[in-house]
């Protein structure tokens, strides 16, 4: 891969890595440094990567390590004080398709994607990094299993117990399937 | 429920966009550290608040050349972090640089070298498109209880020279140095500008710049002029007067 297709990927799986970094870290500021972090790396090892070869994956990747890495060094919990899942969801509604909702459907829904966000936040990491890969990142069950280096079925397994554990979090917060 | 749960997860964990800015960075950072090949300490708005001051200083100038040049909207930097730390070096860093600067290891009212470091620059359009690209040398020098002063030094050209009206001004040797007061107001991503910040900034001393955690307003006091094709810039957070600037300026323009 070269410089140009590299930097090309910043357009187009921006948004897709940027994502992934702020749930990771649960923080917009250290998300965005994560996110800034794991294109410079790519610099470093672009010609290892290939364009033909998912280079998504390859950059959810260095994310991960990355984030990993940091971890290791603080030697204190994944992630810094987080930030509020209303902060952190706010942003996604610039994305999220919500111009065929009323003013009260809206504001209803944004309270229960701000709940399913903070919930996802308090999952043990073994489920919510699945879950971000899956439905922040995008990814698909074989590419997080091969970022993860876990069977297909174990990463399957492990969403569907997130899947699990939120609805019953939702159920209990007296909110119906 | 699976599919309730898939829906709503997908609409609670959307992809976000960064903002367009960041992005901008992210490409210029990438492009200097592919040219320099090596890890550098990339300039970022949330560290190293001397070097973020210059930049954003520069981006800040950069724009208002804008209106002057219409072609460059801002500028990015790159700089290694610390990698002089010994005023010996400059012979090293002027080579590396690409530059004869003028510079002191100590000045008479007790300002001294602390370090040095090469600044690699873009020059970009408004759609980020990298226009030039250049090298500057960035001395930090302190005093004790006192506020660090910044000595920047770049190739003199349209975009690095401050064509505003100066506070002040001072001719030595024939050079005109000129005097800045500026307020710098440091906001969060997302601040939301007041009434009295869009009328401050009508003002041509007064700039917003994301990148900070905190509300927090500075006062930035430059001089600058430009000799022997080379533009520099001394510069003071938190506010000094005229003369302690003009009397640096006129130790490095007096140097044989």
């Amino acid at each position: 891969m070269t410089i140009d297709e590299l930097t090309q990927c910043v357009d187009t799986y921006g948004n897709d890595i940027y994502s992934f970094c702020r749930y990771l870290t649960k923080n917009t500021a250290e998300g965005e440094e994560l996110y800034q972090e794991t294109f410079l790396k790519a610099v470093e090892l672009v010609g290892k990567m290939d364009m033909q070869n998912n280079p998504k994956s390859y950059l959810i990747s260095i994310s991960i390590r990355l984030w990993r890495n940091q971890a290791r060094k603080r030697r204190q919990r994944l992630y810094a004080e987080p930030e509020s899942a209303e902060l952190l969801y706010e942003n996604g509604q610039e994305l999220a398709d919500t111009a065929q909702h009323s003013p009260e459907e809206r504001c209803l829904d944004q309270e229960l994607h701000t709940l399913v966000a903070r919930l996802v936040q308090s999952l043990p990491d073994h489920y919510r990094i699945p879950v971000c890969m899956y439905y922040s990142a995008e990814l698909s069950i074989r590419e997080i299993s091969q970022i993860l280096r876990l069977p297909e079925g174990t990463v399957k397994r492990r969403l569907h117990h997130a899947r699990t554990l939120l609805k019953k979090e939702l159920e209990d917060a007296g909110y119906e399937g | 429920m699976k599919d309730n749960m898939d829906t709503l997860l997908k609409q609670s964990l959307a992809p976000v966009k960064p903002d367009e800015q960041v992005n901008q960075m992210l490409k210029a950072n990438m492009e200097a550290r592919a040219a320099s090949g090596k890890a550098g300490t990339v300039m970022k708005f949330r560290k190293k608040k001397a070097f973020v001051l210059s930049a954003v200083i520069c981006a800040a100038i950069a724009t208002a050349a804008m209106a002057y040049s219409g072609v460059v909207s801002y500028i990015t930097g790159y700089s290694t972090n610390g990698e002089f730390t010994s005023f010996s070096e400059l012979e090293q860093a002027e080579d590396k640089a690409g530059l004869n600067i003028r510079a002191a290891e100590q000045f008479e009212n007790g300002y001294a070298f602390d370090q040095m470091d090469i600044v690699h620059q873009t020059q970009h359009d408004e759609a980020g498109n990298a226009l030039a690209q250049y090298d500057g040398i960035h001395i930090v020098y302190q005093k004790d209880g006192e506020p660090d002063i910044y000595l920047d030094t770049d190739p003199a050209n349209d975009v690095t020279e401050d064509e505003r009206a100066a506070v002040e001004t001072k001719v030595v040797s024939g050079i005109e140095l000129r005097y800045y007061n500026d307020t710098y107001k440091f906001v969060p991503e997302g601040y939301e500008q007041t009434a009295e910040d869009e009328e401050n900034l009508k003002r041509d001393d007064y700039f917003i710049s994301e990148g900070s955690d905190v509300v927090e307003i500075t006062t930035v006091s430059t001089v600058v002029w430009t000799q022997d094709g080379i533009s520099y810039s001394l510069q003071c957070s938190g506010g000094c007067p005229s003369e302690t600037l003009f009397d640096m300026a006129e130790e490095l323009i007096s140097q044989p």
